[in-house]
């Protein structure tokens, strides 16, 4: 049964990982220096913030799409109803957020204030192949959690 | 559908972990065929046939209505 999944190498997700914490907390900083601080010219950085968002979005594919230890059907099986938990949750999250967008400009409950609905923005690719990690590693974890009663 | 994987292990007195490392598959999915979580394929239930020597319909039973 060995079949290509176009899943990558299992150091991949080790490395995807590392990278990921490592771009995210330098990303912080460098918005805070380039924001608050403004240490650098313009041009720099844009293209240093852009860098890092691709090295954050690239290092999340690596630990969403790499295989586990034993690649076998049954895993396939929790990665593939993951995918489609993940697409349900996405599109429900981002049909809430406008709904309360565009009811919020009858009735006003928040400020209509740009800076809040950035939150618009939160379904994107880096956020949805986060929350498949979580999903994923989720039923993965609760499928493990039975073993512990076998001998 | 229910399995006599439980049974047979018994029989032959290997645990969830020996059986998945011969068939070549996880303990999980040992483990959720098992418990009735997972349907395995036709080629792991064949395997699994194969290993304790018996045909697949000694080991794997379709319940009522299915």
């Amino acid at each position: 049964m060995k079949k290509n999944n176009f899943l990558l190498p299992h150091c991949f997700q080790k490395i995807g990982w590392a990278l990921f914490i490592f771009s995210f907390i330098f990303l912080g900083a460098s918005l805070y220096a380039f924001n608050k601080l403004e240490l650098f010219d313009q041009n720099y950085s844009r293209y240093a913030t852009l860098i890092l968002y691709l090295i954050l979005i690239f290092s999340a594919l690596f630990v969403a799409f790499s295989k586990e230890k034993i690649e076998d059907e049954f895993i396939q099986n929790i990665r593939f109803t993951s995918i489609v938990i993940t697409a349900y949750v996405s599109f429900l999250i981002f049909m809430l957020l406008w709904i309360l967008y565009e009811f919020n400009h009858s009735f006003h409950f928040l400020p209509m204030d740009p800076k809040i609905w950035i939150y618009l923005r939160s379904i994107n690719p880096v956020t949805m192949f986060m929350l498949y990690v979580v999903i994923f590693q989720t039923r993965l974890f609760i499928s493990k959690r039975g073993l512990k009663n076998e001998e | 559908m229910k399995n006599n994987i439980r049974v047979e292990r018994a029989i032959v007195k290997i645990s969830q972990q020996q059986l998945a490392d011969a068939i070549g598959v996880s303990r999980q999915t040992i483990n959720a065929i098992e418990l009735g979580k997972y349907v395995p394929s036709t080629i792991l239930s064949l395997k699994i046939a194969r290993y304790f020597g018996k045909p697949v319909e000694e080991i794997f039973q379709l319940e009522e209505g299915e």
